[in-house]
């Protein structure tokens, strides 16, 4: 069974032999950094102590002994020692172990080296390369559209990006003022052209989307927008001279846009598979069903969104409470963002469902004369 | 204000369009919600977060599934199958946590003003915080792929019930096909979403590619909607072989079938 299996597939086995090839090369990719690398030998853990924080928790400290071996440049294998400092939870500084790969600042004379920070591109580019494999060897023809259009998002987000920054932010600020439904026009018809192909359908989800997202654009400004809730300047303190509120109007509008199209493409798929098929069903059992898809969907869609977005802020969060924060604080000055943002994007998901299977019952009665 | 507007009309709009099954997906959803806060205040407490990861995984999964959708055989084979598949991702992803210094403050956050109010006592494993927030980040992607999955292969048996083993896998894939994409392009405006402001620094502070690479902060954004990606793959061709062989198996369809002969 397993020799037809691996001669029908001998072109993607070699695509996914490629992608290994290429993964061995940036195990070994030191060359192209100017900067010196150095890999870690041996580790030796000497304590220091312990210090006291603000809120009275002791923490321990570590001074770390490194002998390791210069990975590029002109020095490349001559033996170099480092010192690094660490605290036990490492909120701030790192622990390393022998094996690691860390970039350094070489003192004179290049015996001893100062640490700047590890060296991750081999783990991002691995899990990149592993994706890659996954989608294209499982998903042959439709994973290489998805791939492409993802591409092309990207590609457009960092153009766009590119260009507004380019004029010291002004041109930025009338961007996301009002330039921007371009930007979410071209992702949603990009994407779903790619994901859907040129059927009719994905005309009908592209409308949707469009109409979902407008929607979630007026709603967003009859709550959100100048609302005293977002706590606007705990970003700008960071992203100054930023215009901050268009910022996370664009952000919630572009982070809703994957669910809602991925709503719209359910329902505009079924709506057309019903409407298609030989027992025609009367107007009243295809809303019927079309709740019952709607229902189905709707639970598991918002879970996405949810976890996704709750997720990510975990690790500060935690580190603030230990830190003496209160929850009420970090709800009004953290989650407000991912908790804003969440929601606007559950509105989206369920108006998708009503807007998708009312343009797509329009467009199936059209058809039909 | 404005927010507890957004929620109540998130609630009324879920009630209206999906009715009771709507009211019931909102329940799941404040449920998740409580046990979120739970969590993170018993793991700022500095609770063991593996226990944590797991105890609140397999409830969340709970939850989502046999709660919102029922205990039938597609749930039980979604839920078999993000349980097993969580396992080994969850100890590869931690792996590559630990391999790659990602845990603690990024370059970015170590330098904003508001985090040098932290106090540099925590004593916390945020290592396992960080593996907790990245195991999190992926459940509701996955759980969302596999019931999707196990419910319409559920519904092509429904009309092809003499439909088992190879054929029936063959075109649990087919139907995996159709729906990743929008899945991926789903996780992937998400992160464009959250990330916009952090692109944007990328871009006006000049990052080069190879800098990118090794960023940290680029990795905890990034690295996580990628892991999720990489495990929505995966659990499409696990629901289906464990569908096919959950509705093969005639244990299972008979206590399933005395169940609803029961209820009915």
């Amino acid at each position: 069974m397993l020799i037809p299996l691996l001669k029908k597939n001998i072109p993607l086995l070699l695509a996914a032999l490629l992608l290994l090839t290429l993964c061995l090369i940036l195990v070994n990719d030191d060359g192209l950094y100017h900067q010196p690398i150095l890999q870690i030998t041996s580790v030796t853990d000497v304590p220091l102590g312990k210090q006291t924080g603000d809120n009275g928790v002791a923490e321990k400290q570590y001074r770390q002994e490194i002998t390791g071996i210069l990975r590029n440049g002109e020095n490349r294998g001559t033996k170099v020692t480092a010192e690094n400092q660490y605290s036990e939870s490492q909120v701030n500084s790192t622990r390393y172990r022998a094996g690691d790969k860390v970039f350094v600042r070489l003192a004179q004379g290049s015996k001893t080296a100062t640490l700047l920070s590890a060296k991750r591109d081999v783990w991002l580019l691995s899990a990149l390369a592993l994706f890659t494999c996954t989608l294209c060897l499982f998903y042959r023809g439709r994973g290489c559209l998805i791939l492409f259009s993802l591409l092309l998002n990207i590609t457009l987000l960092y153009l766009t990006l590119r260009i507004c920054e380019a004029d010291d932010f002004s041109r930025l600020g009338a961007f996301f003022s009002g330039q921007w439904p371009f930007l979410i026009l071209l992702f949603c018809v990009i994407t779903l052209l790619f994901v859907g192909g040129f059927r009719r359908q994905t005309f009908g989800a592209i409308l949707s989307t469009l109409v979902t997202t407008f929607l979630v654009f007026l709603l967003y400004q009859l709550t959100l927008s100048h609302s005293a809730a977002i706590p606007y300047d705990m970003m700008s303190e960071t992203f100054a001279a930023l215009p901050v509120e268009d910022l996370f109007r664009f952000s919630v509008l572009a982070g809703s846009l994957g669910a809602v199209m991925d709503v719209a493409v359910a329902i505009h798929v079924s709506v057309e598979a019903l409407a298609g098929a030989e027992t025609k069903p009367d107007f009243r059992s295809l809303l019927k069903s079309l709740r019952e898809i709607g229902a189905d969907i709707m639970g598991t869609m918002i879970n996405v969104l949810f976890f996704s977005y709750i997720s990510a802020s975990l690790p500060l969060e935690i580190l603030k409470i230990r830190s003496g924060y209160t929850l009420t604080s970090i709800l009004r000055y953290d989650l407000v963002f991912d908790f804003a943002r969440f929601l606007l994007g559950a509105i989206g998901i369920v108006l998708a469902i009503p807007v998708s299977g009312g343009i797509a019952l329009l467009l199936c009665r059209k058809e039909r004369g | 204000m404005a927010l507890l507007f957004l929620l109540l009309l998130l609630f009324l709009l879920m009630a209206l369009v999906g009715g009771e099954r709507g009211v019931n997906s909102f329940v799941v959803l404040i449920a998740n919600g409580v046990l979120c806060v739970l969590s993170v205040l018993l793991l700022s407490l500095g609770i063991q977060p593996i226990l944590i990861l797991i105890v609140s995984s397999v409830l969340f999964v709970v939850f989502a599934l046999p709660f919102q959708n029922g205990l039938n055989q597609k749930t039980l084979a979604s839920l078999l199958a993000v349980l097993l598949l969580m396992i080994p991702v969850s100890l590869a992803v931690g792996f590559v946590c630990a391999h790659a210094h990602i845990a603690g403050l990024d370059e970015i956050q170590m330098y904003q003003i508001d985090n040098s109010y932290l106090s540099s006592g925590v004593r916390l494993n945020l290592t396992a915080v960080m593996l907790v927030s990245l195991v999190w980040g992926q459940l509701g992607a996955v759980i969302d792929t596999s019931i999707t999955v196990a419910s319409a292969l559920n519904e092509v048996l429904l009309t092809h019930p003499e439909l088992s083993g190879k054929p029936l896998v063959h075109e649990g894939l087919q139907i995996g096909k159709s729906i990743i994409g929008t899945t991926i392009n789903t996780l992937a405006f998400i992160a464009f979403g959250e990330t916009i402001l952090l692109c944007l620094l990328y871009v006006s502070d000049g990052y080069s590619l190879l800098l990118l690479l090794n960023s940290k902060s680029f990795f905890q954004q990034f690295g996580g909607i990628l892991f999720s990606c990489e495990s929505c793959l995966l659990v499409i061709p696990l629901t289906v072989v464990l569908f096919s062989k959950l509705t093969s198996s005639r244990r299972v369809t008979d206590f399933f079938a005395s169940r609803a002969g029961k209820s009915s």
